[in-house]
């Protein structure tokens, strides 16, 4: 018994350093490519697009590909990489893009103000770039933790499949449990989940958040006073940046003319720029080739599938199954997230508790519900079992998005409302329902990448060599090529997939998003 | 002497700060508005003057003391006291004219009445033309003025405005300041009271029959000092700068 639980402790631990790393990893890497992207237009034009397009694909999917690849680049810890790596692409995106936005967003009187004191470029990140952005780095760790814990917990699922993809971890353990009719070690592994997961919120993630707010420099609706010159650069560098984050400003220079203009003092250090410029360079190009020679078996695989007769009928009649399903469970969340995000977020008082509970709840990855949903559903309906895990994993994104967006209403609007006693329909009509929008096109467009990411986990499931699967489905055909081995077919339908998605997402997503955030947002 | 037409009683209010932190805003506040006066309220910066109007308004509930409206006490928002906001609080989602009708939604239940007005409104703030214009599209002072609009729209008794005119350049300011002025003495409208909370002292002194002058966070009335001006009041005669001077010397 004591070794069972001494067991349990030993998965959790081991899952948690496969999430802190590639947390830290994932933050580390974004600062470095974000603060390239935003102040280097040249990259910025190649970055951009390409991580736009990176966080739309749904990245699970590409797991078993990696580790097939992995296993044969690294003997001995590709599965171990591969999750790592897989666990990173759910969690690098938004933290790449909070620091170019944040980095971006960069007040020119601060970038002026830099200059002023001839800080070099090593200094500007240090004590003005990544400043600026560690507020927005810090709000996206917590969806970042959450994400990783999705696929961290999907990975090693996934790895169940064959003996040798084998991850141990804490769903492997529970999964194990709930096989072997241990439920009550099961619940008891899933509460230690919870547990963890609050811990990690108090005990990292929140004091980060709490800490990074002395970072802000930014508020909605604030009107700035008229104030020209120097002064107003310093004051503003005090106000904004405060305590946390101090260029020392001298004495003197609150009344020094505004004509005290900057030199470019460097001469030695061009020479040294365009070295560096000349190796990244070099070395782009060696990763290129490499990775286009590397692309052509993969390609090779995919022409020899495509020939096989009744492979694109299987494949896109799948996708279509797939793709009824990911728009069931989104409606499905729906029904509910809409009216209790909108409620939470305008009732105070209920609305905290509730959100609360709910985050508590929220917090337990989807994927572990699996192994108890399989035992009570499996001889009732795989579909609705499917269906549930994608509802499961889904809802949340929705909930919290209408529920974040709300309430960062300013508070004069709601006050705007009050003191012309808006009531009723009126009120739904012209505050309700435009102030969630925002929040509900970001939660939908998030929620329907995390429901094709689901899919691999709920189409088809391995239980003790067994699979529970579903009839058709892209999610199912991934699962089974890996299993046989069939790499051709692994390559196309993740590839089919993953252009699908990407295609709706630039089609349509993409323009109602746009326009909701232009017609909805507090932007000036 | 005639009874007043708003009184501040006795008022004081905190913020609580999470964990319980009380955070003292306002201190034991009175004064009195009588019919057709114009008061100012000056102070040091977050002393509390946004609160107060918030709380005059029926936005905010005071925590000691009370208001009253022709001797009734305001226990919640009513249309007979209107706000403009230091920042504008303009709805981003609506255009121009839908901003100023937010102000009539309760009070005029036809939808042509309500443009009609709205509409107009627009025009006396020299918006016209810029009715379908989201907030987004017109600038800082534009933005002011739809706010402006908006207070008078619902056609108040009580006017509250938290430094209205400080992003406006000065020509719309001086004509925006003229206007709400005449709109206090024509008998044929119903604006009976102006609060006026500014950092100008210039504008408080030129405007006021009376201006009030808030001490440091937690705020207390200072003192109060009567413009025994005839308007319009030149800035630049010796009696004025008396004014602005002792007002000053109470803020510093
Ligand atoms: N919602 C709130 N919660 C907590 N504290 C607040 C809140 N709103 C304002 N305060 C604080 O209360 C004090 C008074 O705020 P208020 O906005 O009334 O000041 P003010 O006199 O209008 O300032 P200003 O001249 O800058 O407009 C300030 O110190 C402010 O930081
Ligand atoms: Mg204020």
């Amino acid at each position: 018994m004591l070794q069972l639980i001494s067991l349990i402790f030993l998965a959790l631990l081991t899952s948690w350093t496969r999430l802190l790393v590639a947390l830290s990893i994932s933050t580390a890497i974004s600062i470095i490519v974000g603060i390239i992207a935003a102040r280097n237009a040249a990259a910025e034009k190649i970055i951009i697009p390409i991580v736009d397009l990176l966080q739309s694909i749904p990245v699970l999917g590409f797991f078993p590909i990696a580790i097939l690849v992995l296993i044969h680049l690294i003997p001995g810890y590709g599965v171990e990489t591969a999750s790592i790596f897989l666990i990173m692409t759910s969690q690098i995106w938004n933290i790449i893009f909070a620091v170019y936005e944040a980095v971006k967003g960069v007040p020119w009187n601060l970038e002026e103000a830099a200059r002023l004191f001839r800080m070099n470029t090593l200094s500007k990140i240090f004590k003005l770039y990544i400043p600026a952005s560690i507020p927005r780095i810090a709000g996206n760790l917590i969806p970042s933790f959450s994400n990783g814990l999705f696929f961290l917990t999907s990975c090693e699922l996934i790895s169940l499949g064959r003996r040798e993809y084998r991850l141990f971890g804490i769903s492997t353990v529970i999964m194990d449990f709930v096989s072997r009719g241990m439920s009550d070690l099961a619940l008891f592994s899933l509460a230690l989940v919870v547990l963890a997961v609050i811990l990690t919120y108090i005990g990292i993630l929140k004091p980060l958040l709490d800490y990074s707010e002395k970072f802000r420099y930014e508020e909605v609706g604030f009107v700035p006073r008229k104030r020209t010159g120097i002064t107003r650069i310093s004051e503003v560098l005090e106000k904004t940046i405060g305590k946390g984050f101090s260029i020392p400003v001298p004495k003197g220079i609150k009344e020094a003319p505004r004509s005290f203009e900057y030199r470019f003092p460097r001469i030695g250090r061009k020479h040294l720029r365009d070295i560096l410029r000349y190796f990244s360079l070099t070395l782009v190009t060696i990763l290129c080739i490499y990775i286009v020679i590397s692309l052509v078996p993969v390609i090779l695989h995919i022409i020899e599938t495509i020939r096989k007769p009744g492979i694109a009928g299987l494949i896109s009649y799948s996708l279509a199954k797939s793709f009824l399903r990911v728009i069931l469970a989104i409606l499905i969340g729906l029904s509910w997230t809409l009216p209790v995000g909108i409620f939470s977020a305008f009732h105070e008082k209920i609305g905290n508790i509730a959100i609360l509970v709910l985050n508590v709840i929220a917090s337990i990855p989807a994927p572990l519900f699996i192994p108890f949903l399989v035992s009570y559903l499996e001889k009732i309906s795989v579909e609705v079992l499917a269906i549930i895990i994608m509802v499961i994993n889904t809802q949340w994104y929705i909930l919290f998005n209408i529920h974040s967006s709300v309430s960062q209403v300013p508070r004069e609007l709601r006050e705007v409302v009050a003191l012309y006693r808006i009531r009723g329909v009126n009120k739904w009509r012209i505050f309700y329902i435009p102030a969630s929008m925002k929040g509900l096109i970001t939660g939908l467009v998030t929620a329907i990448g995390g429901t094709w990411n689901a899919l691999i986990i709920a189409e088809a499931i391995n239980i003790e060599g067994k699979l529970v699967s579903v009839d058709l489905g892209i999610g199912k055909l991934m699962v089974v090529a890996s299993i046989k081995g069939d790499l051709g077919l692994l390559y196309l339908s993740t590839l089919t997939m993953a252009l699908f998605v990407v295609a709706i997402n630039r089609l349509i997503w993409q323009r109602v998003y746009d326009y909701v955030s232009e017609r909805y947002g507090y932007g000036v | 002497m005639d009874i007043p037409i708003l009184s501040v009683k006795e008022v004081g209010f905190s913020y609580s700060r999470g964990k319980g932190e009380k955070f003292k805003v306002l201190e034991n506040v009175s004064f009195d508005v009588r019919d057709r006066e114009f008061v100012s309220i000056v102070g040091p910066s977050g002393c509390g003057k946004s609160t107060l109007l918030r709380i005059i308004a029926g936005i905010l509930k005071p925590e000691k003391g009370y208001i009253l409206l022709e001797g009734k006490p305001v226990l919640e928002p009513t249309p007979r006291i209107t706000m403009v906001f230091q920042q504008f609080a303009l709805f981003p989602w609506m255009t121009a004219v839908e901003n100023v009708e937010v102000a009539l939604l309760d009070l005029v239940k036809d939808k042509e009445a309500r443009r009609e007005i709205a509409s107009r409104m627009l025009s006396m703030v020299g918006l016209e033309g810029f009715e379908d214009a989201y907030p987004r599209e017109l600038s800082g002072s534009m933005k002011r003025r739809v706010s402006l609009a908006r207070a008078l729209a619902s056609n108040p008794d009580v006017l509250l405005m938290d430094e209205p005119f400080s992003a406006l350049d000065e020509l719309t300011a001086e004509s925006l300041r003229n206007e709400i002025l005449r709109m206090l003495s024509d008998p044929t409208v119903p604006l009976r009271v102006v609060v006026l909370v500014t950092h100008n002292i210039d504008e408080a002194v030129k405007l006021s029959n009376r201006v009030i002058i808030l001490s440091r966070r937690p705020a207390r009335v200072l003192t109060e000092i009567s413009i025994d001006l005839p308007h319009p009041r030149n800035p630049r005669s010796l009696e004025f700068e008396e004014y602005v001077d002792k007002i000053f010397k109470y803020l510093s």
